[in-house]
Formats: C-alpha cells, structure tokens, sequence
C-alpha cells in the first residue's frame, strides 16, 4: 500500500493520528520518505455534532457493502470508508468492539492502527472467530467492553 | 430443495449466465481458501498478521506469489480451463495485472467460487469474468484426489 487519502479536521490532526498513518505505511520496520501536502477545503458540514455512534455507523455500512464481494485484503482495509473509521481514532474503540461482537469482520486492522497493538497469536491469524475472539478479550481486559 | 440464483452488477455476464447459490454467507473464509479447499481461514498476502498465508511463499500482492500459494499443495500452471479427466483446476483471475479471485472447478467442469464475505456460488467462468475481478490470468492444474 503505498498512497491514501485522509479528510479531517485540524482539530483531529494530532500526534495520535500522525503515528496511525505511520504504523499504516510502515511495512517492513524500514524508513521511507513521504510526500505530505495539505488542501484546505470548504468549512466542514456538521460531523462533529453527529454522534460519534451514527458516523461509525454509517461509515461500517458502507464499508460492508462495498466490499462484501472482495477477497483481496489490501482492498478491504484501504476502502475510504475503512480509512475513516481509523480517523476517528481511540473514541471509536468501544463501538468497534461491540460491531466485533455483534457482526465479525475484518475490522481488526483498523484496531491494529488504532491501539499500535495485536493480541492475535500467529496461530490465529486469517481465522476470523479467533481473531474476533482474542480482540474481544483484549477489549474487555483493557475496559473498552464490559465483560 | 429448490436451486436459487443469483445475478450482480458487480459481474455483468451473471445477466446472461446466473450463479447458483451453493452455501449461506460467511465471513469465515475467502475465495482462496475456497480454492484451497479450506473453509475456516482467509487467505491474502497483505496485511499480515490479518490475512493467512503460507509458509515461504513471499507476501506479495502478485500473480507470481499466488501461483507460489496455490503449488504449495500441488497445483502446476497449465494451457487451459477445460475439464481433464483425473484433474482438478484453479483459474486465477487479476484485473490492472493485481489478483483478485479464484475459482475451482468442480468434477463436471462448472467452477465454484467464495464471493467475499458472500455465499459459494456455482458458475462458469464467463459468468464472473469481465466484472468486478478482471479476467482469468492463470489456469492451474493438480491431479483430483480420489475420495475415499
């Protein structure tokens, strides 16, 4: 994966979000240069006054349909809509847990770039009831879900 | 119990040549696993440490790397899609020279396919192709293990 595109605001533009675009990018532990360049667009709509529940919401929808007929985990993870699930940051940890529990998917990446952690043991990997499992379980023990 | 059907924007020939649906949806494995015939993994190069894989095979996003996946358990590129008897085929497909999908061909030569997170659905290979996965790049080919 070599080239995204985020849209924030200046308030979300923070150091948390600089390292997620960092663990994102980074896929050999090696340094790379970048190009980073800023648009300022329009004033934004209201999506800060939207609940943070219905944006994620809204944007797991259309994640889900528009890419329930791809196999190719590159394409599922750099959907825009994924993308922005990721923006939303640590905030959307609970509601991305609770979507895990009610309607596994492969949600776990965006976890992965949120926290910088991975509770699934190599054994797991690619088997989508034990991942959900142990990211569950990491959920419940770090209190983002009630046991 | 009655066949049921199904027809996708996604693949335009689905129009002329419907897929039959073949299993309820689930998200606990992928087309190439389907293709592998494994039904509780999915299978990408990238991410790792989302995505299976096998052991050696470099985790590239490549027809080259897939092809490595697919002769781990005994497959060999071959000419053609046809059905030959005492073998069983893979077609890999790739669209913008990428993969995106495989399909298996079954004992009476129709192919089956995993759509996703979606249902397995039975089809020929014209049904899928020329839409959202591309086209076949590769055919592959290894003798079918006699059942039991």
């Amino acid at each position: 994966m070599n080239q995204a595109t985020y849209t924030i605001s200046l308030d979300e533009l923070n150091g948390g979000w600089l390292e997620r675009i960092k663990r994102q990018f980074r896929s050999s532990g090696k340094d790379a240069r970048v190009r980073i360049s800023l648009t300022v667009l329009d004033a934004p709509g209201n999506e800060k006054s939207t609940p943070l529940s219905d944006r994620f919401e809204a944007m797991f929808r259309q994640w889900k349909s528009e890419t329930a007929l791809l196999s190719s985990g590159t394409a599922i993870v750099t959907h825009p809509a994924y993308q922005e699930i990721i923006q939303l940051g640590e905030e959307v940890l609970p509601f991305i847990l609770i979507k895990l529990r009610e309607d596994p998917s492969h949600l776990f990446y965006a976890l992965y770039l949120i926290t910088g952690e991975n509770p699934v043991p190599k054994e797991h990997v690619g088997k989508l009831p034990l991942m959900t499992a142990d990211w569950l379980a990491w959920g419940e023990k770090q209190g983002y879900l009630p046991s | 119990m009655k066949k049921q059907y199904l027809t996708l924007p996604a693949f335009p020939n689905s129009q002329i040549e419907p897929l039959e649906i073949t299993s309820p949806d689930t998200g606990n494995y992928n087309c190439i696993a389907w293709a592998l015939e494994e039904t509780d993994s999915n299978y990408w190069a990238q991410p790792a440490d989302i995505f299976d894989w096998k052991p050696d095979v470099p985790r590239e996003e490549t027809l080259v790397s897939f092809v490595q996946l697919f002769q781990t358990v005994g497959y060999e590129i071959c000419e053609k899609d046809d059905l030959e008897r005492g073998f069983q085929k893979v077609a890999l497909f790739a669209k913008d020279r990428l993969p995106t999908h495989a399909a298996r061909q079954l004992p009476g030569g129709e192919w089956t396919s995993k759509l996703g997170i979606l249902e397995d659905v039975r089809h020929s290979l014209f049904a899928i192709s020329g839409g959202l996965y591309g086209e076949v790049a590769v055919i592959l080919k290894k003798k079918r293990n006699k059942k039991a």
